[in-house]
């Protein structure tokens, strides 16, 4: 393959700068540019080693540099790979880069030396996924998830829940094929268990999924609130700018603005949405039924509640149907009125939008709420792809549990259970048949 | 060297491979010789006196959907018939075929003679002429004499350099105390064919009256026998036999546990690789010592012999102990052992070198078929030679090819695993092995095949003018219960009769009959409905219907593996330039090039990300070639 450069720290000024170099050419691209100030040339270095020196353009030396040098296949990407450290100036960095394009290299894609870990055969497949969400990773608690994944225990767990799967294929096909006497596994209570059994650990990775999101991606939440009662300056509080058009006309936002807000160790992804209330204008109709698929979609809802108006039964309804999710209360324009909130079973923020200066309670708040979500150990799949597996075996693995309730013939049984068990092994790959003969083999006593 | 007679295919070796590819080939008119050791040997059943069963089953009504002679031949020389699987799904249900040992023998051997533009001829071959472009000359037989001939099927068995063993003896010798064949493994390895030894066993054959069937659990053929074969004549000839089932005891396994040390399997004289699927005792007692018992089947090997076959009681412990063995069973107290247990050890190849035309890759007109390509069975044997005879036979033709889907038959799956994945053991079919189980079933393989025989030449108009009629009736038989719409009044009796919730308005009869508790042939009588059926076909429509949406389903379970089926890769790929490639991967696309993707990613060695380089390697243009 051809040999590619980028600049792997982000496009900002900062105190030190990398510029990455992979393919065949990695090694003499470098050499071209690089005088080392010791003896050793960087075509005589060994892998692992490093190497002070500077950069050259035509004569001029343009900064002291560290190189760090990696030889095939032992580097991340596989390939002969070259890394620059260099003085974090924007310009120094680009100067650099254009150099090594003079030098023979190409521009790298994005998650370009990813994928070339994932073609040389460096990483598997849902370990270069996770990599690319440790690179998207903010946040110490998603970090971990996304080193968790990275390290294989996303495919260690994946596997003893399909390795379960196989063993009862094995003895499908052990007694399809040969056995005159059922195996003992596949009495029908017996199978039903284990079958639940797998089907909610699949429910739970995907539950765990959910988690993981809320980690990586934010939370997202929907601001509802009857109209008028400040949803947008709560918006504007939480984005610190004039992002919703505040009037004091009822029905002023009429779309779903979505921004995204760090709050802490957690991002809020939110949508402003249009008072709830009912309607005859037509725009605002729209924005409503909106607002109410942002509901369906929420992770968190955030209540506004006026408190110069105070608590109606708009509100308590309201609250009532989302009861299935963490909400919490925002009792706000307390600058207006002294009325201390009702009290409710959901937690309580009591602020004044227009005039509050700090995040603090707010955080607290979301820490309690999302404790059960932030710390879980296990390792979570990360992306739609996998989730999408794991929710196509469960599904699977249900319509087998109902084939067998209603007698269904166990030929029908087997297709769905190994269409389970090869979404599985998509995830990272490997070939269902041969593990469920070897199965057979090791585990049943064949032949007539 | 003095020249023979030139033939257009010899075939060595007359088992039941070598015989079906015999046949196919003098029927598409290529003048054929069929060599044998023994002609008194000819399509002989050394070990089981029996025809299909699991899978097997499959093959053989495959085989003679396809024009091949298995499936006549079982129907003719049955003595007891019995559709194996039937309390498990019907995909599964396969038929089995207790048969005559000596009539199957003389039945094939009187087919043979009678077949025109085939020769049978005793003699055993020691070498293959091929040519510096490596194309078939001639086979040469020990004596030296010369038979000129354009292509030559290898179907050896279990014969090449065979070693018998039965306790620590080991002789040179063939299957039921035939001569083996010592000279042509070594010029096949001179001709750069690598050989590796796999081995097999069969149980003892006892009198007849040595046993107490009073204590044994009888077994009788089906009231209703299914034939084998497709054809309108077909008939199960006779069904009165019965077998009987043993059971081992604790007694029996501790004689082996205490005798194992003589056997040459566990005291490392034998070498060879034995079948997963088919072991003998001696392993079954060892590798599962918490079973109490094991099955044995005792069953006639036919009707004008005293001797009865044991299976499930294959052995090469020495015969002291087989004897002690089989008289700690209960009902064979008093056993007496007309012929002992053994093990045999052949030479086979590693199917591997093969092309899906069951052609040797790098030569011009050299196949092979059978036990010879490492699997077990005379129907797995019967069902390569069937496609390595239409191969060997469209060879000298210069016509095209037969290459069988692993969507289309069982057949196909056979030859894809052998020759894409290889085997380490010989190779037994099993319904496990198929990713289309639910649309191959026996009972379809005249719809999935019969058109295939016919364009090579090996179905007769009048069995062409039958399967279309049959198809006919079968089809529009689905278009009239699809286009039919059943009134609750008219049902709902039925329904809840058989256990089902009756209908609340009109409700299309297809849907009906795709409930579990639906019979297709009672609701159809008891709505007056009558079609023109005969034979298996209302049971086919059944089938049809009430399998629709799980073969869709499993259709669109497997439409990547047709994906990738899509994607040809040319033969000249030099898979070293393909950045990435693992070196396993490296050495066995270069070794095996695979045609397309799909059986790329069976190779064993090439692993999923192996498939995602080549398959982004090919979309981003690295292949050059022609």
């Amino acid at each position: 393959m051809n040999t590619i450069a980028a600049i792997s720290t982000p496009n900002a000024v900062g105190g030190i700068a990398m510029i990455r170099i992979s393919g065949n050419h990695a090694i003499e691209a470098a050499s071209h540019i690089f005088i080392p100030a010791g003896d050793t040339k960087i075509t005589e270095m060994r892998g692992y080693t490093c190497s002070y020196g500077w950069i050259e353009d035509n004569g001029q030396r343009l900064d002291d540099v560290v190189l760090t040098l990696f030889r095939a296949p032992h580097s991340y990407t596989g390939e002969d790979t070259v890394e620059i450290t260099c003085h974090g100036g924007l310009f120094l960095s680009k100067q650099i880069l254009s150099l090594l394009y003079r030098n023979g290299c190409e521009p790298a894609g994005p998650g370009e030396f990813t994928k070339r870990a994932f073609l040389n055969g460096k990483l598997s497949l849902s370990q270069a996924e996770a990599v690319m969400d440790v690179i998207r990773a903010d946040g110490a608690a998603s970090l971990r998830q996304a080193n968790l994944a990275k390290q294989g225990k996303l495919h260690e767990r994946m596997f003893s829940i399909s390795e379960r799967l196989v063993d009862m294929m094995s003895a499908f096909a052990y007694w399809l094929d040969d056995a005159e006497e059922m195996p003992p596994e596949l009495d029908r209570d017996t199978l039903l268990q284990e079958l639940n059994s797998i089907s909610s650990n699949l429910s739970q990775m995907s539950a765990d999924y959910q988690n993981g999101r809320i980690l990586r991606d934010g939370i997202r939440t929907v601001l509802l609130g009857r109209p008028n009662a400040g949803k947008s300056s709560v918006m504007n509080w939480l984005c610190g700018m004039q992002r919703s058009i505040v009037t004091e006309f009822a029905g002023t936002t009429r779309d779903v603005i979505t921004e995204q807000v760090k709050i802490g160790e957690f991002t809020l992804l939110l949508s402003d949405t249009a008072g709830l209330r009912e309607t005859d204008n037509a725009i605002e109709t729209i924005g409503i039924s909106q607002a109410y698929q942002a509901l369906d979609t929420a992770d968190f809802v955030l209540y506004v509640i006026d408190a110069s108006v105070g608590m109606q039964p708009d509100d308590n309804e309201i609250i009532a149907s989302c009861h299935d999710r963490p909400l919490l209360v925002i009792w706000n324009k307390t600058d207006l009125t002294d009325a201390a909130p009702p009290q409710m079973d959901v937690p309580v923020l009591t602020i004044s939008a227009l005039h509050a200066d700090s995040f603090a309670p707010l955080e607290e708040e979301l820490s309690k709420l999302f404790a059960g979500y932030a710390f879980s150990d296990q390792p979570s799949i990360m992306n739609e792809r996998q989730n999408a597996l794991i929710q196509r075996a469960d599904a699977r693995i249900q319509a087998c549990c109902d084939l067998l309730r209603q007698d269904a013939e166990l030929d029908m049984i087997y297709s769905d259970l190994e269409d389970a068990a090869q979404a599985l092994r998509e995830i990272d790959g490997s070939d269902v048949t041969d593990d469920v003969l070897d199965g057979v083999f090791s585990k049943f006593c064949v032949g007539k | 060297m003095p020249e023979i007679i030139p033939f257009d295919v010899a075939v060595i070796g007359a088992g039941h491979a070598g015989v079906e590819a015999a046949i196919a080939s003098a029927r598409r008119g290529c003048k054929t010789a069929l060599f044998t050791i023994s002609l008194d040997q000819i399509g002989n059943m050394p070990c089981n006196p029996s025809i299909g069963g699991s899978a097997k089953g499959h093959l053989v009504r495959e085989i003679d959907a396809l024009g091949g002679v298995m499936g006549e031949a079982g129907d003719t020389c049955c003595i007891q018939m019995r559709m194996l699987n039937l309390s498990k799904g019907v995909s599964v249900h396969s038929p089995r075929a207790q048969a005559d040992r000596r009539m199957y023998h003389t039945y094939i051997k009187k087919l043979c003679e009678n077949t025109p533009n085939l020769q049978i001829i005793q003699t055993e071959i020691a070498d293959i002429e091929i040519d510096d472009e490596q194309n078939v000359k001639s086979v040469i037989n020990i004596f030296g004499a010369k038979y000129p001939c354009k292509a030559v099927v290898l179907c050896t068995g279990t014969f090449l350099n065979g070693m018998v063993y039965i306790g620590k003896s080991g002789i040179e010798s063939g299957p039921d105390a035939c001569l083996p064949a010592r000279s042509l493994s070594a010029k096949l390895a001179a001709h750069h064919i690598t050989l590796r030894r796999f081995k097999t066993g069969t149980p003892c054959r006892v009198h007849r009256r040595s046993i107490d069937y009073s204590v044994l659990q009888p077994q009788y053929g089906d009231p209703n026998p299914q034939p084998f074969s497709f054809s309108p004549q077909a008939r199960v000839y006779r069904n009165d036999a019965v077998c009987y089932i043993a059971n081992t005891n604790e007694i029996t396994h501790q004689i082996i546990r205490d005798n194992i040390q003589e056997s040459p399997l566990y005291s490392g004289m034998i070498h060879g690789v034995g079948p997963r699927y088919c072991p003998s005792i001696e392993d079954k007692v060892i590798r599962f010592p918490s079973r109490e018992r094991h099955q044995i089947f005792v069953e006639p090997t036919g009707l004008d012999t005293e001797e009865m076959y044991m299976q499930g009681f294959s052995t090469s412990l020495p015969e002291h102990v087989q004897i002690q063995m089989y008289r700690s069973i209960k009902g064979l107290e008093h056993v007496e052992i007309m012929r002992s247990a053994y093990a045999i050890e052949y030479d086979c190849i590693n199917p591997l070198c093969l092309t899906h035309s069951l052609a040797f890759r790098g030569f011009h007109g050299l196949f092979a078929a059978g036990q010879f390509n490492g699997t077990s069975g005379y129907e797995e044997a019967a069902a390569q030679g069937l496609i390595a005879g239409i191969n060997a036979s469209a060879f000298v033709k210069s016509e095209e090819m037969l290459e069988l889907s692993r969507k289309s038959s069982y057949i196909g799956t056979l030859i894809d695993d052998l020759v894409t994945k290889g085997t380490e053991d010989p190779y037994r079919m099993m319904t496990a092995r198929s990713e289309y189980r639910l649309s191959l079933r026996h009972s379809n393989a005249d719809a999935r095949l019969t058109a295939i025989g016919r364009k090579y030449g090996l179905i007769s108009d009048a069995r062409w003018a039958d399967f279309q009629a049959k198809m006919h009736r079968i089809e529009s038989g689905i278009e009239t219960i699809k286009a039919t719409s059943v009134r609750p009044d008219a049902v709902n009796a039925y329904l809840e009769r058989v256990g089902t919730s009756p209908i609340t308005q009109s409700v299309r009869l297809d849907a009906l009959m795709r409930r579990q508790q639906v019979d297709c042939s009672d609701i159809l009588r008891e709505l007056h409905i009558d079609f023109d059926l005969q034979g298996e076909e209302a049971a086919e429509i059944s089938h049809r219907i009430k399998y629709e949406q799980y073969i869709a389903r499993q259709e669109q379970q497997n439409a990547h593996l047709e994906h990738l089926e899509k994607v040809k890769l040319p033969k000249d790929v030099d898979y070293k330039a393909v950045h990435g490639l693992s070196s396993e991967a490296i050495e066995k696309l270069s070794k095996q090039k695979p045609e397309n993707l799909s059986q790329a990613s069976r190779i064993s060695g090439v692993s999923p990300s192996d498939v995602s380089i080549l398959m982004t390697w090919l979309k981003a243009g690295g292949y050059h070639g022609e």
